[in-house]
C-alpha cells in the first residue's frame, strides 16, 4: 500500500494504532484503515496490552474505544495527548458519552462508514498539520 | 264675769296680735245661792213678755265688736238666716254680719231657693214661718242628700227640753232658744261652723282615705294580676324549657311535677303520682334511685355528668347518656321534702363525641402507618403534628419538630430553597410541592417526594394544611439505573450492529458468489444471535462456556454423536462468549465445507481444561477434526481463519491457533479465566 494517488496525501500511509475490544469491529477497522491506504501498526483489546503500544509505537494516528471490557480508555487518551499522537474515539455511546474534556476529540460512533472515518482522520489530524511549530 | 266669778286677760304683742283670755268657772259651787236660777225654763216663761223689749233694746248696745275677733276657719263662712220677722232678721244679720256673710229671708220656700241659688255653710231657721215653717225647711234639707251635712240651728221661742228635743230630732244640729244673747248666738254659729268644717275635713279625709284605698286596692289588684301572668310565664318556662325537670315529692320520691322534656326522655309514660321505683322498674340496679334516696336523707345535692342509663323508649331499651342534679327541697323547717331534678340528655353530643374519638382513633392509626412521612400544620404554617413515622425516620420529639423545627432534618444545601417555596405556598395557598433530602436518624439523607394540601373550612378559609414525604431514594436510584441501562443497551446494540456491519463486510469481501454471500452472511448472523441468547438467558452477566459451545454448534448437531462437547464449568465474560460462539460457528462452517463435516465419517471434538496459570487460570480449548477427507492448507485466509488466528486471540486476551494437519484440523484457544463459577465475576 502506497500514498501515491490519494486525493489527500497527508491522510494516506498513516501508521494507525486500533484500540478495540470487539474483535470483529476491530477487524472491520483494520480493512477500513487498509482499503484507505493507511497501516495499522497494532490493534489491542487489552487495556495493558494497549498502554503499552500507546507509550512504545511511533504511530501517526490512535482509534480509541472508549470502553474497553468496562474499562474508560481516557489514560491511553492522556498518554497520546502527550506523545502529541493525534487520535479518534469510536464508541457505541456516541458524543454523549464523552467526558467534557475530550470534547474537542472527533468521535466516530459505531457503526460508522468508512467516509465518517475519513472526515475523523482528517479532523484529528488536521490542527498538527496546520501548527507551525510542528 | 264678776257675776260669773270669771277673768277676763289680755296679753298683746305688737306686730303680733293681742291674745284674749276668759275664764269662767264650770257649775254652780262657787256661786251664791241667791244668785243661782235652777230652773231656767220658769225664768224665760215668766220674763218672756219683758224679754222681747229687752233683746230689741240691747241690740243697740250689746256691741258685738266688742267681742273677741275669732281667727278661724268659718271667717268667709256664707250664713242663710230665715226668719219672719224682720226686726230679729235684720238683728242677727248685724250680729253676725261682722265675722260671716249673710243671707236674709223671710220663709221657709225663701230659704230653699237661697239655698239652691248658693249653698251656705250655715242654716239659722226660726220655727214659726210662713209658708213652710223652720221644721219643714229642715226636713226639706235633710231629704236632700247633698245637703244632709249642712248644719242647721233653729230658733224658736219655745222654750224648754221638749222643744228642743223636737229640733233636735227632725235633725236639727243645734237649737237657741228666744231670746238669746248675742254672744249665745255668735258662739253658737261659730261653734256649729266649726263643727261641720271639721266635719267636712274629716268627711274629706275619709274621702281621702277611700281613695287612697281604692287607689291601694288598684296596685294590690294590679300586682295580684302581674303575679298570676309572672307565675304563667314560669310554668310555661318549666314546661318548656329544653332541660328535663322534675318534682319528687317525700321518701319514696313521687313524681309531682314533669315537664315536656322530662316525659320526653322517659318515653312518656305516665308518672304523675308514682314513686320513682314504680314508674321505671328497667332503671332499678343502675343506682339511680339509691342517688334519689341519699339525697334525701343527707339533703345534700347530687351531681351527675355524661352518666349512661338504659330506659324503656318507645318499647325497647335505649342507651342514653345525661347530666343531671338532684337538688335537695327543703320545708320551711329545714327538712327534706323532696328533690328537684333537673338536667340534659347529652346522648346525642357523647354520640358524637365517641365518633369522633373513633374517627381520630382511625386517624392515628392510618397516619402512623401509613409509609409515608406526615404532617400537619395551622393555617399560618407552623408545623404541631408529625406522625410517629417522621418522628421514627429523624429521630426527633414532636417539641423538636414543632413550628419551624423541622427545618433542621432539611438537608442544610437545600434549607433556604425549601423554606423560600413552601413558604409561597402558605401565603398562596397554593399545594406545595418540592423534592429534598431529609436527615434520618442515622445521618444519612434519603430523597423524600414532599407534597402539602391545604385543608379548608366550610367558608373557604384554611384551617390547617396536611404534608406528606414519600420516600423516592430507591425509584431515583432505579430511575439512574434505568437511564444506565439505556444508555447500556443503546451501545450495545451499537455495537452489536458494528459486529453485523463487520460481518457483513468480510463476508461479501471473501465471497466469490452473492449466493455463497448470502448464506454465509445469514449462518454468520444467526450464530451472533444464538450466542446473544445464551447471553440473555444469563442476563448479559455472561455464560457458561458448555452452553455457549452447544449453541453455537447447534446447526451442525444432526450429524449425530460425531461433534462432543466435553469440559469442567467455565464461566465466560459475554465478550468471550461470543468471541467463542463466532470462532466455533466458523471452525464447524470450514469442517462441514471441507473437514470432518464434510463427509460421513469424520469427527470433531471439543474439549477444553482448566488449569492455574500466574495465580489465574487458564482455558485451554482444543477442536480436533477426525477421520475426514485428506486436509489441504487454503490457499488463502478467509474470514474465519482470521477471526480464530488474530482476533479471537485479540479478544481473548489469549493465543489461537489453527493447525491444518491432513487428518484434520487442529484448532488451539488459549485464556484466562477469573474463575469457574458463575457470580463472582464483574
Amino acid at each position: 500500500m502506497t500514498n501515491s494517488g490519494d486525493a489527500l496525501p497527508g491522510n494516506s500511509g498513516l501508521r494507525v494504532l486500533i484500540v478495540e475490544d470487539e474483535s470483529m469491529v476491530a477487524m472491520m477497522i483494520e480493512d477500513m484503515l487498509t482499503d484507505l491506504g493507511h497501516l495499522v501498526l497494532a490493534t489491542s483489546g487489552n487495556m495493558s496490552k494497549a498502554s503499552k503500544l500507546v507509550a512504545d509505537a511511533s504511530a501517526d494516528l490512535a482509534i480509541l474505544d472508549v470502553n474497553l471490557n468496562g474499562e474508560e480508555t481516557y489514560p491511553l487518551a492522556t498518554s497520546l495527548t502527550k506523545r502529541k499522537i493525534p487520535f479518534i474515539f469510536a464508541t457505541g455511546y456516541g458524543a454523549s458519552g464523552i467526558k467534557g474534556e475530550w470534547s474537542e476529540v472527533p468521535v466516530l460512533q459505531k457503526p460508522f462508514q468508512s467516509s465518517e472515518l475519513v472526515a475523523a482522520i482528517d479532523r484529528a489530524i488536521r490542527p498538527l498539520q496546520t501548527d507551525p511549530t510542528i | 264675769m264678776r257675776l260669773h266669778g270669771g277673768s277676763v286677760e289680755v296679753d298683746s304683742e305688737a306686730g303680733r296680735g293681742s291674745k284674749f283670755t276668759v275664764r269662767i268657772p264650770f257649775g254652780i259651787a262657787h256661786l251664791p245661792p241667791e244668785q243661782v236660777v235652777l230652773d231656767a225654763t220658769s225664768i224665760g216663761l215668766a220674763s218672756k213678755g219683758a224679754n222681747a223689749y229687752v233683746e230689741e233694746a240691747l241690740r243697740w248696745i250689746d256691741s258685738p265688736a266688742a267681742a273677741p275677733a275669732e281667727r278661724d276657719t268659718t271667717q268667709r263662712s256664707r250664713i242663710l238666716i230665715a226668719d219672719d220677722n224682720a226686726d230679729m232678721r235684720d238683728y242677727m244679720v248685724r250680729l253676725l254680719g261682722e265675722r260671716w256673710t249673710i243671707d236674709a229671708v223671710a220663709d221657709g220656700v225663701a230659704a230653699l231657693d237661697a239655698i239652691a241659688a248658693r249653698r251656705p255653710d250655715l242654716v239659722l231657721t226660726d220655727v214659726m214661718m210662713p209658708k213652710l215653717d223652720g221644721f219643714g225647711l229642715l226636713k226639706a234639707i235633710r231629704a236632700d242628700a247633698k245637703l244632709d251635712d249642712l248644719p242647721v240651728i233653729m230658733l224658736s221661742a219655745r222654750a224648754g227640753e221638749e222643744a228642743r228635743v223636737e229640733g233636735l230630732d227632725a235633725g236639727a244640729d243645734d237649737y237657741l232658744t228666744k231670746p238669746f244673747s248675742a254672744r249665745e248666738l255668735i258662739a253658737q254659729v261659730g261653734s256649729n261652723l266649726k263643727l261641720a268644717e271639721v266635719r267636712r275635713q274629716a268627711k274629706e279625709s275619709l274621702k281621702i282615705a277611700n281613695d287612697q284605698l281604692a287607689a291601694d286596692k288598684e296596685i294590690v289588684d294590679r300586682l295580684n294580676r302581674q303575679l298570676a301572668t309572672e307565675s304563667d310565664r314560669l310554668r310555661g318556662l318549666f314546661e318548656q324549657a329544653p332541660g328535663f325537670m322534675c318534682v319528687l315529692r317525700g321518701p319514696k320520691h313521687v313524681f309531682e311535677l314533669a315537664n315536656a322534656a322530662y316525659l320526653r326522655l322517659v318515653g312518656h309514660r305516665d308518672i304523675l303520682g308514682k314513686s320513682v321505683r314504680e314508674a321505671f322498674p328497667e332503671v332499678e340496679g343502675q343506682g339511680f334511685f339509691e342517688m334519689l334516696d341519699g339525697v334525701f336523707e343527707s339533703g345534700k345535692p347530687v351531681t351527675g355528668q355524661s352518666q349512661p342509663i338504659t330506659l324503656q323508649r318507645q318499647g325497647r331499651q335505649e342507651q342514653r347518656y345525661l347530666d343531671y342534679i338532684y337538688q335537695p327541697i327543703l320545708d320551711p323547717v329545714g327538712s327534706v321534702a323532696g328533690i328537684f331534678v333537673e338536667g340534659y340528655d347529652v346522648t346525642d353530643r357523647i354520640v358524637g363525641e365517641n365518633e369522633l374519638a373513633e374517627r381520630e382513633e382511625e386517624f392515628r392509626a392510618l397516619a402512623d402507618n401509613m409509609s409515608q412521612l406526615a404532617w400537619m400544620t395551622d393555617a399560618e404554617g407552623l408545623a404541631y403534628w408529625f406522625n410517629k413515622r417522621w418522628l421514627d425516620y429523624t429521630g426527633t420529639s414532636l417539641t423538636d419538630m414543632t413550628g419551624w423545627g423541622w427545618a433542621v432534618a432539611v438537608h442544610p444545601d437545600h434549607t433556604d430553597k425549601v423554606l423560600a417555596k413552601i413558604k409561597m405556598s402558605f401565603i398562596s395557598g397554593e399545594p406545595w410541592e418540592d423534592t429534598f433530602p431529609i436527615r434520618g436518624k442515622d445521618g444519612e439523607y434519603r430523597w423524600f417526594l414532599s407534597r402539602a394540601l391545604a385543608i379548608r373550612g366550610a367558608d373557604g378559609r384554611i384551617i390547617r394544611w396536611f404534608g406528606t414525604n414519600t420516600d423516592i431514594t430507591e425509584r431515583l436510584k432505579a430511575d439512574e439505573q434505568r437511564v444506565l441501562l439505556i444508555n447500556e443497551l443503546n451501545h450495545r446494540v451499537k455495537n452489536t450492529l458494528a459486529t453485523v456491519q463487520s460481518l457483513a463486510m468480510q463476508t461479501l469481501r471473501n465471497s466469490e458468489k452473492t449466493v455463497d454471500a448470502r448464506q454465509m452472511f445469514e449462518s454468520r448472523l444467526m450464530a451472533l444471535s444464538r450466542a446473544h441468547d445464551v447471553l440473555t438467558v444469563e442476563s448479559w452477566e455472561g455464560a457458561k462456556l458448555r452452553q455457549v459451545a452447544s449453541r453455537a454448534l447447534e446447526p451442525f448437531a444432526a450429524k449425530d454423536g460425531r461433534v462432543s462437547i466435553g469440559g469442567p464449568d467455565v464461566w465466560l465474560t459475554p465478550k468471550q462468549a461470543l468471541a467463542l460462539s463466532m470462532a466455533l460457528h466458523e471452525l464447524a462452517t470450514n469442517a462441514a465445507k471441507y473437514g470432518a463435516l464434510s463427509d460421513g465419517a469424520g469427527t470433531v471434538a471439543v474439549n477444553w481444561v482448566i488449569s492455574p496459570l500466574d495465580g489465574k487460570r487458564e482455558l485451554e480449548l482444543t477442536w480436533v477434526e477426525d477421520g475426514g477427507p485428506v486436509v489441504q492448507t487454503p490457499t488463502r485466509k478467509g474470514f474465519g481463519s482470521r477471526l480464530i488466528q488474530r482476533n479471537l486471540a485479540h479478544d481473548l486476551g489469549g493465543v489461537a491457533t489453527i493447525e491444518y494437519r491432513p487428518q484434520g484440523v487442529i484448532s488451539v484457544i488459549r485464556t484466562t479465566v477469573e474463575t469457574t463459577v458463575q457470580g463472582t465475576l464483574q
